[in-house]
């Protein structure tokens, strides 16, 4: 069916209550765009397509008829569709031939193989949908009439005369609900519990390939900013280079030589000592360390003939501190860089400030705006510098560990260890053996560990929380304070505790004994799935009174009146919590969620204390003199073999790696899910 | 907004005539504005709806039997939180008994010691080293509270109230490196203080350089905290000829109170319950336990336990009393900032 509107609006004016079927909005004033009305008729809801437009526009000057319906199919979309079509194909090709190769060439390497066929349906599932999106966006455009019709610039005349556009509007009403098309709220609320559902599991699926879409581009301009401003960098210091005075130019040499001329002598002094400091550290021990950075030391130990002493050993390369120091001096070489940079820019700025005959800034100015302007230098600097040398630095350092034989043999001392590729994945990931068993079950174990562990806590110190809160129940306060109590108490004290109470001479069992409901002890700790339930259930004994305190301030925000309204509706308990209390809890407390996880994939001590990661499997044989075991998660493993007998630490850095990459893909997904999480910037 | 309107108009069961009633009210209006109206219209039509006959005395029955519904609920949920709070109090209560137990040293199936008694008490401070440990320990905790606290506020006040180049990567460097398990850096971290021999006796020394260089990462609760100030606070001073310096320490310090209060808190808090750092950077040198690896090393083997599982109840209720009384003084500002830091992440 064929429908034909006509209507008027004013244009650069406001908006005017047009026919109830259609709405105008102005996106500027050259550019009109139309929606079919959300208040229209129901039974002519669906895809409007628009067949026809004219636009009448008179004014004083005269009537202009401009017959207008402007394609949307710019180039970039059509180019974009190109691309996206190109590239699905030639990652999938890649793909295909990159785990031929492996899968032929080094079986070893079949992880590496397995990663690519991953990537290529990660790629596939991904790609297509965007290269779909990309077809849909142009076909809804087209279809929903929001492709920008030009509105011809016109030019107002002399007076108040209004301006008033005519559209001739001709659309078709296409399709009934078209899947394709978002629904409008109160379309959304006539629906029922099950098609809401679908439909925001629909719109979650539906939004994947838009964010993908969106994080690529990103990505794309973030890497193109990138590059163009190193380009710019380098241009700029040729340039200062060529324009810049002598004194300019010898300070590329000497840093602090153009602040120290114009008067500057305290930045002087600092940019010349750290030029000072960096020749001598490179000259006395930086280009050492990094000269045998490549090998590791090649020599542990060496024979020497001492006039006095006669023959003696002594030790020449510890694998450990080259590696360290190693990595220190590229830390320093990247600082030294990038303040010769500065001091390169900073003598530009003088001779620019000198040039205009401007009094640059004095040593005492600079300090006062430390203190000022500048203070935030002055409280980050020593946290920063703390960050950075136990945190960065060493992560870094244990990173490398991953890909060299560093473990309690090889210990760097007095046998060197070296580079060794990616063994160390290789030996984890072999196919069948031992130690990828172990891994394969410790990961899921900790993966399901940390969704119970963190899922329990929630819903029942949600739960515990509420029956507190609740009208009419007394002695609130005391309630609170004896489960507060709990936390203040170390875990290790009472997790120790507890792991006595269930041991097989522990009181749980001694008691069951005694009454006669058992004849044998109960081997809470020896079994394994007895064993993992009991540290879930002790970690919600643990966890509920964080919970509940979080929970309770939270659940007390959420105003009262709507909870009055629903009872007025005659809405039970159980229907207020699933459709106030829920939402509005998992909105607020979305980011803790995903922390809250976090630091359970990372709970060490409830694992560690209760059960030392047993009841142990020897069928896994050890890592490091450590046998992992049935409630074993990443982390407690990692401390096994980092402190076991026979510590591995080679291992250990790559379980730790392997930690950091399940956090971060979790994180990221939950961070895109999330609503709540993306508002960071908030308050800013 | 969406996201919230649709919460809004969920909160009303689906009935039959209400989507109309609100099509009604609706459709005369722009689209834009029925999100930001409030839900009281709505409800007014919904009760002017609902019949006046014979309301009253519905109202009453109702009420009635509301009220004994009430009460059996409530009376369920009082002896469900007596229960609760036997269960959470109970282990605690177990490891005081357990201290005063004079018969025996090991674990036993029994709660109520059969003779009572300071013995475990005087082997803990006669012969284990607990006085050290308990030294160490506290030393830890005041040096880190205080550092600990200078660090993350200056963290947290600068990620908040200024904006320069590199903040985003400086937020993205913590977020990263946070992901890490910090106990993969625990071979390096011992070998780097070995080499300045802060380990073995010297643990304590090295184990506070550990815990205060890298405290600048937990700045979250802080800036949380900071961010709820409002900014135009600042502004004034500063139209008042404050400089930013004078402006943190005069003016917002004072009024951050509670979240001061709370990180000098944790800070004190953390070295009692570590024992994975303290008990290998003091790599089995007693004397440089701290109370956690000091009274889980008393009990870490067999024989061991048998021999001390009491003197480690009496060592846990010493550690526990002071810190317990301490957290129960200060918990409302333990309580701000537990929340502050869940709200906003």
């Amino acid at each position: 069916m064929s429908k034909r509107e006509t209507m008027e609006l004013a244009i650069g004016g406001e908006m005017l209550p047009m026919h109830p079927l259609l709405n105008f909005k102005y996106q500027g004033e050259r550019y009109a765009a139309f929606t079919p009305a959300d208040s229209a008729d129901p039974s002519e809801e669906g895809e409007v397509a628009l067949t026809h437009v004219t636009t009448k526009i008179e004014s004083s000057n005269g009537s202009v008829d401009l017959s207008a319906i402007k394609s949307n199919d710019n180039l970039e979309r059509k180019l974009l569709l190109i691309l996206s079509t190109c590239i699905i194909y030639l990652v999938l090709a890649l793909c295909i031939s990159f785990t031929t190769l492996v899968f032929v060439l080094w079986p070893k390497f079949w992880w590496i193989g397995m990663m690519l066929i991953i990537i290529g349906v990660v790629a596939l599932i991904m790609l297509f949908p965007l290269h779909i999106a990309y077809a849909q966006l142009r076909k809804q455009r087209r279809l929903q009439g929001l492709q920008k019709v030009t509105c011809y610039e016109v030019v107002p005349c002399e007076g108040n005369d209004p301006i008033f556009a005519e559209f001739e509007i001709r659309y078709q009403i296409l399709e009934k609900l078209s899947k394709n098309q978002q629904l409008s709220m109160l379309e959304y609320q006539r629906l029922n519990f099950r098609q809401k559902f679908l439909y925001k599991l629909k719109m979650f699926f539906r939004g994947i390939p838009r964010w993908f879409a969106r994080k690529f581009k990103r990505l794309g301009l973030r890497l193109k900013a990138f590059g163009i401003s190193i380009w710019e960098n380098i241009k700029d210091i040729g340039r200062t280079f060529k324009n810049g005075s002598w004194k300019t130019r010898v300070s590329y040499l000497f840093m602090g030589f153009g602040n120290l001329s114009h008067r500057q002598v305290l930045r002087g002094i600092l940019f010349f000592l750290f030029e000072a400091s960096f020749v001598v550290f490179m000259v006395l021990s930086g280009g050492h360390w990094l000269g045998k950075f490549g090998t590791l030391g090649t020599t542990a130990y060496e024979t020497v003939y001492d006039p006095e002493l006669g023959e003696a050993t002594i030790r020449v390369d510890n694998s450990f501190k080259i590696l360290l120091y190693g990595l220190l001096t590229i830390f320093f070489i990247i600082a030294f860089i990038y303040t010769w940079r500065l001091n390169v820019k900073q003598c530009r700025i003088l001779d620019e400030i000198t040039a205009t005959g401007k009094r640059v800034k004095s040593s005492k100015e600079d300090i006062q705006s430390l203190a000022d302007n500048e203070f935030h230098k002055t409280l980050l600097s020593l946290p920063v510098l703390g960050i950075v040398m136990f945190t960065v630095l060493p992560i870094i350092f244990m990173i490398l560990v991953g890909f060299t034989n560093y473990d309690y043999h090889y210990d760097g001392y007095g046998n060197l260890f070296t580079w060794c590729g990616l063994d160390n994945f290789n030996t984890l990931f072999a196919f069948g053996s031992k130690l990828s068993l172990a891994f394969g079950e410790i990961l899921a174990w900790t993966l399901i560990w940390a969704v119970v562990a963190t899922f329990s806590n929630y819903f029942l110190g949600m739960f515990v929380a509420m029956m507190i809160n609740k009208k009419g129940i007394k002695i609130k306060k005391f309630w609170r304070t004896i489960l507060v109590m709990t936390i203040a108490i170390p875990q290790f004290i009472s997790l120790l505790y507890v792991s006595n109470l269930f041991a097989e001479n522990g009181i749980v069992n001694a008691t069951l004994m005694r009454w006669g409901w058992i004849k044998n002890p109960i081997p809470f700790w020896g079994n394994g799935t007895l064993a993992k339930v009991m540290v879930l259930v002790i970690n919600i004994w643990v966890g509920i009174p964080y919970l509940m305190l979080i929970t309770t301030g939270i659940l007390m925000n959420i105003p009262a009146d709507l909870y009055e309204s629903a009872q007025i509706d005659g809405a039970n308990a159980f229907q207020q919590f699933c459709k106030i209390t829920m939402p509005y809890m998992l909105f607020v407390t979305g980011p803790y969620l995903l922390t809250n996880f976090v630091s359970n994939i990372n709970n060490f001590n409830v694992i560690y204390l209760l059960t030392q990661g047993g009841p142990r499997h020897f069928a896994w044989g050890e890592v490091g003199g450590y046998v992992a075991g049935d409630t074993t998660i990443l982390i407690t493993w990692l401390f096994g073999i980092t402190t076991g007998s026979e510590a591995s630490y080679k291992m250990a850095s790559v379980i730790g790696t392997l930690i950091f990459l399940v956090v971060s893909i979790i994180s990221l997904i939950v961070f895109t899910i999330m609503p709540s999480t993306r508002r960071e910037e908030d308050y800013a | 907004m969406t996201d919230k309107m649709f919460e809004v108009f969920e909160f009303y069961p689906a009935s039959e005539e209400k989507p109309q009633e609100m099509v009604e009210i609706v459709t005369g209006e722009d689209t834009f504005e029925i999100s930001a109206m409030p839900e009281a219209p709505i409800a007014d039509i919904i009760l002017a709806e609902t019949p006046e006959v014979n309301a009253a005395e519905e109202k009453k029955k109702k009420r009635i039997s509301q009220r004994t519904k009430n009460r059996i609920s409530n009376t369920i949920i009082h002896i469900a939180l007596a229960v609760m709070c036997v269960v959470w109090i109970l282990p605690f209560i177990g490891i005081v008994f357990e201290s005063f137990r004079c018969e025996s040293t090991g674990v036993v199936g029994y709660i109520l010691p059969k003779h009572w008694g300071f013995d475990n008490y005087v082997r803990l401070f006669k012969e284990t080293k607990f006085p050290t440990w308990f030294g160490n320990t506290l030393l830890m905790g005041v040096v880190t509270a205080v550092v600990q606290t200078a660090f993350q506020l200056a963290v947290a006040y600068v990620l908040s109230r200024f904006r320069f180049k590199g903040r985003k990567f400086l937020m993205n460097l913590i977020l990263v490196f946070g992901m890490f398990p910090g106990f993969m850096t625990l071979i390096l971290l011992y070998t780097w203080m070995h080499d300045w021999h802060l380990t073995d006796a010297n643990a304590p020394y090295g184990l506070i350089i550990i815990y205060v260089a890298s405290s600048g990462m937990g700045y979250y609760i802080a800036k949380g905290f900071f961010d709820t100030i409002s900014k135009s606070l600042d502004e004034a001073a500063r139209v008042d000829g404050a400089t930013r310096m004078q402006i943190f320490f005069k003016l917002i310090l004072p009024l951050s109170k509670p979240i001061v209060i709370y990180t000098v808190l944790m800070g004190f808090m953390g070295p009692w319950g570590d024992f994975v750092m303290a008990s290998f950077m003091a790599n089995n040198e007693t004397g440089g336990y701290n109370v956690a690896a000091g009274l889980q090393w008393l009990i870490d083997e067999p024989a061991k336990k048998d021999m001390n599982y009491t003197t480690f109840c009496a060592g846990g209720v010493v550690v526990a009393f002071p810190i317990t009384v301490l957290f129960l003084l200060l918990q409302k500002y333990y309580v701000a900032g537990v929340t502050g830091g869940a709200v906003k992440g």
